[in-house]
């Protein structure tokens, strides 16, 4: 892959990597900090790239394996801080919501925000997160359906 | 995915949009930065690229297949063939088997992945001739899983085998065929509990005496391996450990057999290991013998230097050309690695075998190993299966066909007497169903079939006995089929039931009667569990003995992985947990009452009574397991219910906890 397309391909995936990036370590330095060295990363390794159509995944989870080793230096499966994910622009219309569910996510078992995270801002399907997180992709799905329920029941709570 | 889960992804989704991109992301920075990079690695010519591939990178890209865009974030392709690119290049020929042939030279296995790179290059210059190309649903090569997000996963063969141990007796994992064991995350041996615990970093030896527990010792993963499940066998202990994900990018990714002596559990000694090529995908455990089965991408140049370098390897050797099997297009990308281990010599691989282009679900029966795959070549859904056979640890070439549809899980496709009976759902261009049984006979021949059942619906579980086979399809209700197989090339249909809601999984209970777990009405997380006893004593004529609705429940772990079951028809005994809430009240001063909502995950168990129907034993709200999946063990009269966080006790009489233990 040139770096034309290098540069093309992340121009379009910036946004939700980064808000991966964030969901998964609950702390924009460390999202800044896992992107940024991911993506370098992957440019220099991009020679290595076998198929163009995998740039997305494997980006990913380069910036995975980044936010990860992060997690793992620092308080291990300690929840993330809602705090950090504060909103670092104004918030809209909408931003008592917005708050309770970044509360509700950040409450969430480490391994639980990185299927999620994969899963709505990666587009991966089970299989695909399974692969990743050497994870039976039944347990994927099991677990993700159980992180969103319990962050459901956490916002029918806080905000209604 | 359902409407409450959808809500909550949106909501998430908006409050993302809020968090800005730091200004050192946005693109123009980055470029900057990157440019900066000195030196920029060199251009390389096209086809060099490919053959620098990284083996950890592959792994991962390739077991993703078809990557879905971000238009449909979380995968709900509902129907296999819809969405499939029009590349219609033959006739998929239903019903003839092809012969498994093995490699005669490693040269014919470089030309298979250099097939299959020519047709990916040739489809992706065609996509960016057709403008619009969609960034990443080009890659037509490999399967995405059928949409496996919207399809329930049921379950299991034969009861959760009891064990006789001593004076104890004590449940053992609920699996797919009896007699072929599965590994897991929790076993017993009747005096401990083995849990796989930190995220597979170590196996926690707990001591399990009438519910009294203490951790007596423990089983760490090696630096940078990350232990999977594991077997317990003998006084020994079969870890299966993969590369840990973290280091995934940094090391070509392997899969280890670690055993361990446990004559003394509290100071378990390791006893050797075998590596083979590739991560991790299932194994088996079969009459003294294991069988790993592990995916392997290699990184090699299929055109130049040495072809052997494409092959996996089994403890660092290379496999031989002819333990390497062809896939009937000729084209790969990859190898699933099959092994088999002599338990007493778990250091050395009996036989060894690398099928190219097989990355599909396993299912394994008595004499056969079954690799089904959904096939995206025609323009209707069909499923390509391959057939091994095995025994005694030894693994032979068998057969492969493609029988029209999909199939739902591994309870759709199972071995009897010398036949293979695949129940599938059939989607058409527009995305209509209907659905179909098809028997095979030992070449992989069709022999038999019944089509056009049901139309509208799905397959949502089956279930094979001997002679009948039980299958439920879904649309609104739920109709429990059931078909009698007594020969072969002339199944059919003797009875049908209707009832609301559908079962997910099915196990037999007893003489004449089937257990289903399901959901009450709509799809799945409708927060309605449903228990049904079906009366089977007249195939034709199916009856519902008893059901039991549990609200509230949202998740049921045995729906996910039939493993989480603990189903002893002869204890009269049905375990299972599930993420529920309990909505209650609790005194405020000045006789008020505040609303509570207790929600996490439940421990349930339930007797069967002729009379009475469902007897609910007990109901438990267990720790916080922080999402890992969660095991019911049974030993004498003492319930565990175990976590890769914590174990929690209970008495099966009265439901009474007695102890618990963080892991």
């Amino acid at each position: 892959m040139d770096a034309q397309l290098f540069a093309e391909r992340y121009r379009q995936l910036h946004g939700d990597l980064y808000r991966f990036a964030l969901c998964v370590t609950g702390n924009a330095h460390d999202a800044e900090d896992a992107v940024a060295e991911g993506v370098l990363a992957a440019y220099e390794h991009r020679g290595q790239l076998r198929r163009d159509s995998a740039f997305k995944s494997w980006l990913f989870q380069i910036v995975a394996n980044r936010c990860r080793r992060r997690l793992s230096v620092g308080k291990r499966c300690a929840p993330a801080d809602p705090g950090d994910l504060e909103p670092l622009s104004p918030p809209g219309l909408d931003g008592a919501e917005a708050a309770a569910v970044r509360d509700a996510f950040a409450a969430l078992a480490e391994a639980d925000r990185l299927i999620v995270g994969f899963s709505v801002f990666g587009g991966y399907n089970s299989h695909e997160i399974g692969a990743a997180m050497q994870m039976n992709p039944s347990t994927v799905r099991s677990r993700r359906k159980r992180a969103l329920a319990q962050m459901a029941s956490m916002l029918e709570g806080g905000v209604r | 995915m359902n409407q409450d889960e959808k809500r909550t992804v949106d909501a998430l989704r908006r409050a993302a949009e809020e968090w800005a991109v730091p200004p050192s992301l946005e693109p123009d920075a980055m470029m900057e930065r990157l440019s900066a990079l000195a030196p920029v690695a060199p251009r390389r010519p096209r086809r060099r690229r490919w053959m620098a591939a990284a083996a950890a990178v592959l792994a991962v890209a390739l077991g993703l297949g078809a990557v879905i865009g971000l238009a449909d974030p979380l995968g709900l392709v509902a129907v296999p063939g819809e969405d499939t690119p029009a590349a219609p290049t033959e006739p998929i020929v239903f019903g003839e088997a092809e012969t498994v042939r093995a490699a005669s030279s490693y040269d014919e296995v470089a030309a298979c992945f250099a097939a299959y790179r020519e047709r990916i290059e040739a489809e992706r210059a065609e996509a960016a001739e057709g403008a619009r190309a969609g960034l990443f649903g080009l890659d037509l090569s490999a399967s995405a899983g059928g949409g496996d997000d919207v399809v329930m996963e049921s379950a299991a063969e034969a009861d959760t085998a009891a064990i006789a141990g001593g004076d104890t007796d004590f449940s053992g994992t609920n699996v797919r065929t009896e007699g072929v064991d599965e590994a897991d995350v929790v076993k017993t041996d009747g005096t401990h509990l083995y849990v796989l615990a930190d995220s597979g970093r170590r196996i926690a030896i707990v001591s399990a005496e009438e519910g009294a527990l203490e951790t007596v010792g423990s089983i760490e993963a090696a630096e940078g391996r990350s232990i999977v499940e594991f077997y317990l066998e003998g006084g020994r202990l079969f870890a299966v450990t993969t590369t840990a994900w973290y280091e995934a990018d940094e090391a070509p990714e392997s899969t280890e057999l670690v055993t361990f002596d446990l004559s003394d559990p509290s100071h378990p000694v390791e006893a050797g290991s075998l590596a083979q090529s590739g991560a991790y995908r299932t194994s088996r455990f079969v009459d003294g013998h294991l069988y790993l089965f592990s995916l392997f991408f290699p990184s090699g140049d299929p055109e130049r230097g040495d072809p052997v370098a494409l092959a996996p390897t089994v403890n660092g050797r290379a496999l031989d050309c002819d333990d390497i099997f062809l896939p009937a297009d000729d084209e790969a990308d990859g190898f699933l690695v099959v092994t088999a281990v002599d338990a007493d010599d778990p250091t050395e691989a009996t036989a060894q075998k690398g099928l190219l282009h097989c990355s599909g679900e396993l299912y394994v029966g008595a004499e056969g190993i079954y690799i089904y795959e959904d096939n995206y070549r025609g323009k209707n859904s069909a499923t390509d299966i391959v057939r091994l056979a095995y025994g005694a640890g030894t693994v032979t070439a068998g057969a492969q066909a493609t029988v029209r549809g999909t199939v739902n899980d591994s309870f759709s496709i199972d071995e009897y007497d010398g036949h293979l009976r695949v129940v599938t759902t059939i989607y058409g261009e527009q995305g209509q169903t209907t659905n179909g049984l098809f028997v095979l006979d030992g070449a992989m021949e069709e022999v038999g079939s019944i089509v056009g059942l049901a139309e509208g619906e799905t397959v949502r579980s089956a279930r094979f006995m001997g002679d009948v086979g039980y299958f439920v399809t879904f649309r609104q209700i739920d109709p429990l089929f059931t078909v009698d197989l007594s020969d072969p090339a002339a199944p059919e249909v003797v009875g049908e039931l209707k009832i609301p809601g559908f079962s997910a999984y099915l196990h037999p209970y007893g003489e004449h009667r089937l257990l289903g777990i399901g959901w009450d009405a709509g799809p799945e997380g409708t927060g309605a569990a449903k228990l049904t006893m079906f009366d089977t004593a007249d195939p034709a004529d199916v009856r519902e003995a008893a059901t039991c609705v549990l609200e509230g429940v949202w998740t049921v772990g045995a729906l996910d992985d039939y493993r989480a079951a603990l189903v002893e028809p002869e204890r009269n005994l049905i375990g299972f947990s599930g993420f529920g809430e309990k909505r209650g009240s609790a005194p405020l001063e000045d006789d008020a009452y505040q609303p509570v909502v207790e929600s996490g995950e439940y421990y349930y168990l339930f007797s069967y009574d002729e009379e009475e129907g469902f007897v609910q034993g007990m109901e438990a709200l267990l720790a916080d397991g922080e999402g890992s999946p969660v095991r019911g063990v049974r030993i004498g009269e003492v319930l565990y219910a175990a976590s890769g966080v914590a174990i929690e006790s209970f008495s099966l009489q009265g439901g009474d906890p007695i102890a618990a233990l963080e892991l």
